[in-house]
């Protein structure tokens, strides 16, 4: 399996730097495409579908390529995998759990040993219940992916194919892993703080209240450096994300969830992930600036199972991006550098993927690495 | 750095050299902004951090705080339970002590309700016994004194044949009676006469031995002599050690002292059965009575039986215990013993060797005031 890497900010620059990379004859089936919000995706994924190739997408809050890390721009990773050794699966519902059970349904009934990435909107999703429909299913299933984003404008995000986009559904690229060579791993690198706290309200991801004080004026009395936080999500994002709270759910994994909104009336945050009620949890703090030789290390171990990749999938979380700022390029270079093939990646609202001596969870603050190979 | 980046484009160099020159500025331009960045986020992140270790370190000082209070409360209250305890521990061992002077109580009333219709009992038999046996006892001299007359006659009518010489009216010389053989009868009536005679003796002991022991006097303080009490009980339980046990008795001259008699028996006899039993065959039981300290009397009873082991000595004394087989003991008969001596002021002590035996003193005092 050969990939080749493009970008660009509009359909015409892409359709100039695609036929630059097939000019050798180089023939893509598949394109993975990370594009920002801003991006026009119908057009370009009409363009693919021309070509015959498919199209695993997703919004962004900030795309990576190889080393590089763009903004409002469209990042694509062009893939001659054989047709027969991946399929695309796209389905929207309300039912997030029935999507990932039908999804890996349809991966069992596809492959006898399959493995899923997948992508899903970053607003509207409950990721959790994805990974509960594909392991209730069958746990024995590797699943890696991250969460759509809309460059922390809070207002939709969205997942695309050749003739699909949703706002609400998800996409799993459905690998035959007796031909591809799949491995992933998600790492964190964010350090506990302070003492104990305990969640004593809230629903779903939202968290009303901490230690009976409202999580707003929790995390303000804590964390707020700049502006008011009444006003936008994006100045909420750039305060609170990078300050996570861990927990260790009940399956024994401890992750962290990152605040991504306010609801300003009741003062309750919105996390990009459940925390149930009655939850211990901590603060915790940016990594200090050694994590890009850290996570690099920890990626290596990778390498034993997959001496040669072919291509390398990043699921970065956007507070990452945050907190490594101009350095968040030098980490995807890091690890690309591991096998040195073409990275591609985008700034997500949450992580899907195995940290180590943990199960497959949802995780925030992490970077989520999928490593491809064709057999 | 734009500006610079403009001034390296404006020069006139070697293109290859300007492209080195651009790409150092953008080197330079990325480490100042890592720098700028870095320095921000420290400042921004030690803030944080900061805030969260104060909040820590104040929520730990609280309940350092809280812990220390309720440390304290549960001190006040360990206090106050301990202080309740004892006063429980307390009022435990009075219902204790009262419990076991109830039972021991209930025993006694028990026991001398049973001593008191054994003694009705024993004391009728006695009085029953006693009008006959004197009836014996005082026709013996006279039958005797008759005999004697008898024997007078016949020896009168015997030498009257002889003078005479009518022994042919009585079927000639060889049909009567030869002297030898009614001196022989005569000696034979003679011995009998006597052992009726002691044999209403010795039961006129054992009746006097009844009567004594069955006082119906057991509610009121007498003055009693404890060496009578001795040698009615040893009477009363002659046949359980004649033969085979030796009573070696020691009794001095000492006063009457003031007591329940009937009580005082019933001691006499449980420590005199105990060294009874404890003699396995033959042996010696030494009893003795003395005069202390001018006030006082002492009995002691030693035996040489089996001796008590020194792990059961301390508890000798207790209610129910008792080393005999089941339904052979009652293990009453010393702590009743115990209760009675006490209640006569006075005191009971054992001195014991296994294989050798056991000795009981007991000291009463001669005069008190009993109620």
């Amino acid at each position: 399996m050969k990939a080749k890497n493009i970008y660009g900010e509009t359909v015409d620059e892409i359709k100039s730097k695609y036929a630059d990379a097939t000019i050798d004859g180089f023939a893509p089936t598949l394109a993975i495409v990370f594009s920002s919000i801003t991006q026009d995706r119908k057009p370009l994924a009409n363009f693919f579908d021309e070509q015959k190739i498919d199209v695993f997408g997703s919004t962004t809050a900030g795309e990576i390529l190889d080393d590089e890390v763009m903004e409002n721009n469209t990042v694509i990773m062009l893939l001659d995998i054989k047709k027969a050794h991946y399929k695309i699966f796209c389905e929207a519902s309300d039912d997030t759990y029935k999507v990932a059970s039908d999804m890996a349904k349809f991966a069992k009934a596809t492959f006898n040993d399959p493995s899923i990435v997948v992508v899903s909107s970053g607003l509207t999703i409950d990721a959790e219940q994805i990974i509960k429909g594909v392991q209730e299913f069958d746990k024995s299933i590797p699943l890696f992916g991250g969460l759509a984003a809309d460059d922390l404008t809070m207002k939709g995000s969205f997942v695309f194919s050749n003739n699909y986009e949703s706002a609400t559904g998800l996409i799993g690229l459905i690998l035959d892993n007796e031909k591809i060579n799949v491995k992933g791993l998600a790492t964190s690198g964010w350090d506990n703080i302070g003492i104990e706290k305990t969640i004593t309200k809230s629903v779903g991801n939202v968290v009303y209240s901490i230690d009976d004080e409202p999580a707003v004026d929790v995390f303000v009395k804590y964390f707020q450096f700049t502006e008011s936080v009444d006003n936008t999500a994006e100045i909420i994002a750039q305060n609170f994300a990078q300050y996570p709270l861990q927990l260790t759910k009940e399956n024994g994994n401890t992750v962290l969830r990152a605040p991504l909104m306010v609801d300003i009336e009741s003062r309750a945050l919105i996390f990009a992930g459940g925390i149930p009620q009655g939850s211990k949890v901590k603060f915790s703090v940016q990594p200090g600036f050694d994590l890009i030789e850290k996570t690099t290390e920890r990626v290596r171990v990778l390498k034993e199972g997959i001496p040669e990749a072919d291509a390398m999938i990043m699921f970065s979380c956007k507070a990452r991006h945050m907190a490594l700022g101009p350095m968040t390029g030098d980490e995807a270079g890091m690890i690309r550098g591991i096998w040195n093939k073409p990275l591609i990646g985008f700034f997500t609202y949450g992580e899907i993927g195995t940290a180590k001596g943990n199960t497959c969870d949802f995780h925030n603050e992490t970077c989520s690495m999928v490593i491809l190979e064709e057999k | 750095m734009e500006q610079l980046k403009k001034l390296i484009q404006a020069l006139d160099i070697d293109a290859e050299i300007k492209a080195q020159l651009l790409e150092q500025v953008k080197v330079a331009q990325k480490n100042i902004a890592v720098v700028d960045f870095k320095f921000h986020r420290t400042v921004i992140d030690k803030a944080a951090i900061t805030n969260v270790l104060n909040a820590s370190i104040e929520e730990i000082e609280k309940q350092k705080k809280n812990i220390e209070m309720a440390k304290n409360e549960i001190n006040e209250n360990m206090i106050i339970l301990d202080k309740q305890k004892n006063e429980i521990e307390e009022k435990n061992t009075e219902l204790n002590i009262v419990l076991t002077n109830l039972k021991e109580t209930q025993q006694q009333l028990v026991q001398s309700e049973k001593m008191a219709s054994l003694g009705q009992l024993t004391a009728g038999v006695a009085h029953e016994i006693n009008n006959p046996i004197n009836f014996v006892s005082a026709n013996i001299k006279p039958l005797k004194d008759d005999l004697n007359d008898l024997v007078g006659y016949i020896n009168f009518y015997r030498n009257t044949i002889k003078e005479k010489g009518l022994e042919d009216a009585f079927g000639g010389k060889e049909k009567l009676p030869d002297e030898q053989e009614i001196i022989m009868l005569f000696g034979e009536v003679d011995d009998l006469l006597r052992g009726i005679g002691e044999g209403a003796i010795r039961t006129a002991e054992i009746v006097k031995g009844l009567r004594n022991f069955s006082r119906l006097d057991q509610d009121a303080i007498k003055k009693a002599s404890i060496n009578e009490g001795i040698e009615s009980t040893l009477t009363l339980l002659h046949s359980s050690y004649k033969d085979r046990i030796d009573i070696v008795k020691d009794l001095k001259n000492i006063p009457e002292v003031d007591c329940f008699p009937g009580q005082i028996n019933q001691v006499l006899m449980n420590l005199l059965s105990n060294a009874i039993q404890a003699i396995q065959g033959v042996g010696k039981i030494f009893v003795s009575t003395e005069l202390v300290a001018g006030d006082k009397v002492c009995i002691t009873i030693r035996d040489t039986g089996a001796g008590i082991p020194e792990e059961i000595r301390t508890k000798i004394f207790d209610p129910f215990f008792t080393t005999k087989e089941v339904g052979k003991g009652t293990g009453l008969g010393l702590s009743i013993s115990y209760g009675i001596i006490q209640k006569h002021n006075g005191s009971i002590e054992v001195l014991s060797e296994t294989g050798v035996g056991s000795t009981f003193i007991i000291t009463l005092p001669i005069h008190q005031n009993l109620t």
